[in-house]
């Protein structure tokens, strides 16, 4: 039987899965907004784990990590150093937001700091913030999913055709299901990723170099460059890994995909657990991208896009069967960081806009119904932002890895009691600025031209994303000095309960 | 009408501070551990492929361990309960 043949009979078995699961979870859901949206915050740690894991990972992990190592070498085990990180961040700021969350029944991030910040216009602006900057990775997402349907096909099946099934397929098992469909498909995505990934690297290793440890000493020995920082292009400098570190931990967790999760924990101990085991699946799966990447570069140096390595020496080395199965593992991979985002998106949506300020006061399974046409209008956005090119938004796609960052110092300013309150207006104007400095600090179109050359993208070698937050959390804490704080009843309700959660019942369950 | 306590900010102690002995040793071995895995170590001394350690190179094999120790340090800390 032809290899395209096995490959894409393989990947449709897997979407066959996912739609099964989406009709079981929609048989097992009730009319209940927060079970549609929240899985009834009932998230036992095995689905948890797993639906975080592989919401983590997306189709750049899979793909685009091997690229990284094939073109930078070594510098891209920066990756371990953020995803031990996100594992820090799950455990001590997760469980407090998972505290607040089930105590005062947040959705949405912006529940929370509208809240705290007692203002409407937080509200609005961590919803924009949240949508815009996450709705460009369904683009990404998307984009991913339809390349790997082609390549899995010989190109018999487009990228236009393989993103619009595989969108449609997300879309589906999502309207039917809610968050607990996404959470079930989510567990056999990050299984059958991680065991793909593994599988296929440790078979090419052996295949090509007799072994993981004989690979990496022909690198050594063939191409060394590959194997000290910042590499043979000079990307990893102190500042790159420094800022990637940032970026990817802080900017990821405060993506509302991610925050989301944070609420559905069925308790603090599930939580905290998370947070101290998420690292395990998360730095590991780098091992293997390490040897697909650094082989890669041996065995097929004159590649033209370096992300194509893995499929590539899949489909020159390994048997059409094992090439099937990890390409609907890398499918697995986008597709569960797709379904995330589009359930977030309509999160906020339906919870921050409609319910909000349109529809306040409409039943239950109004909310869904409605929740259902939105994912359906972002599936559509979805295609046709993957099958278009357009300038504007390749400076969104740059822009919104450090978008959500800038929601920091308004998180850590609820979650952080200290003396020093941060206020409404100063989270606003630090958001504000933010933005305005990673716009110039990743030497956007017309920033060259107005400061006449002397700006440029990472200015001074440092990520952009650490200087628009530094400049965000100066600007908050000045304008907090000079402005209102939220009033000493909501102060001492959410900060009380943070202190009562963390120190005055420790590892207990907040009262509901 | 809330009564004039009630209108009084709270004073809690900074939640950016441990305030046990247990939670200070996870705060400092984390951070102390997690300072290894950035410059100016990384691009300074560990910078470099010999000596082999677990049969990888040397750069590699330092983070590898580090970031288990890290690790290691977070499940202590839930095992603690901090």
């Amino acid at each position: 039987m032809d290899a395209w043949v096995v490959a894409t009979g393989l990947i449709f078995a897997y979407l066959l899965v996912t739609i099964v699961l989406g009709v079981v979870a929609n048989r097992r859901m009730t009319v209940d907004l927060e079970d549609f949206l929240l899985y009834g915050r009932k998230a036992g740690f095995v689905v948890l784990y797993l639906t975080v894991v592989a919401t983590y990972h997306s189709a750049f992990a899979f793909l685009g990590s091997g690229g990284f190592f094939y073109t930078h070498g070594i510098g891209f085990w920066d990756a371990g150093s953020w995803t031990v990180l996100v594992g820090a961040i799950t455990y001590v700021l997760g469980s407090r937001i998972w505290a607040l969350g089930k105590r005062f029944r947040y959705v949405t991030p912006a529940d929370m700091l509208a809240d705290f910040y007692e203002s409407e216009g937080v509200r609005v602006v961590v919803a924009v913030v949240s949508v815009v900057f996450t709705i460009l990775y369904i683009q990404v997402q998307a984009q991913g999913l339809g390349y790997i349907l082609s390549v899995a096909s010989g190109g018999r099946i487009s990228l236009e055709l393989g993103t619009f099934i595989l969108l449609v397929v997300a879309a589906a098992y999502l309207m039917a299901g809610g968050l607990r469909a996404v959470y079930w498909t989510d567990v056999v995505q990050g299984v059958w990723m991680y065991v793909a990934v593994w599988v296929g690297a440790l078979v090419l290793a052996y295949k090509l170099f007799g072994g993981p440890l004989q690979l990496w000493r022909r690198v050594a020995e063939e191409r060394p460059d590959l194997l000290t920082v910042p590499g043979p292009q000079g990307f990893f400098t102190p500042g790159m890994w420094f800022g990637l570190m940032v970026v990817l931990s802080f900017g990821i967790i405060f993506q509302p995909h991610i925050m989301i999760r944070y609420y559905t924990a069925a308790s603090a101990k599930t939580i905290k657990w998370l947070g101290a085991t998420t690292p395990l699946f998360l730095m590991t799966l780098y091992i293997p991208a390490a040897l697909v990447g650094l082989g890669g570069a041996l065995a097929m140096p004159d590649l033209e896009v370096a992300d194509r390595i893995f499929p590539e020496m899949l489909f020159t080395y390994a048997p059409a069967w094992l090439t099937g199965i990890i390409l609907a593992g890398a499918t697995a991979a986008a597709m569960s960081t797709l379904d995330s985002i589009l359930h977030s998106n309509m999160t906020v949506l339906t919870r921050d806009v409609y319910q909000r300020y349109i529809s306040p006061k409409a039943s239950q399974a109004h909310y869904i119904l409605v929740g259902r046409a939105i994912v359906l209008a972002l599936l559509i956005i979805g295609y046709l932002l993957s099958v278009n090119t357009f300038q504007f938004l390749v400076v969104l796609v740059a822009l919104s890895g450090a978008g959500a960052l800038q929601l920091m110092p308004a998180i850590l300013g609820v979650c952080f009691p200290t003396r020093r309150l941060l206020t409404r207006a100063g989270v606003l104007a630090g958001i504000g600025a933010g933005l305005a400095t990673l716009y110039v600090t990743l030497d956007l179109p017309g920033v060259s031209a107005l400061s006449g050359g002397l700006l440029s993208a990472h200015p001074r070698g440092l990520h952009a994303g650490v200087w628009s937050v530094m400049v965000n959390f100066v600007v908050t804490y000045a304008v907090s000095r000079f402005t209102a704080p939220p009033s000493a009843q909501t102060v001492r309700r959410i900060h009380g309960e943070i202190e009562r959660f963390v120190y005055g019942d420790v590892g207990g369950e907040a009262p509901s | 009408m809330p009564d004039a306590s009630e209108q009084e900010y709270p004073k809690y102690p900074s939640h950016f501070r441990p305030r046990t002995r247990q939670g200070w040793i996870a705060v400092v071995l984390f951070l102390a551990l997690f300072a290894l895995t950035q410059p100016p170590f990384v691009h300074g001394f560990a910078n470099r492929i010999a000596p082999w350690l677990l049969g990888v190179p040397f750069l590699y094999a330092y983070l590898l361990v580090i970031y288990f120790a890290l690790i290691a340090v977070l499940i202590w800390a839930q095992r603690r309960g901090i």
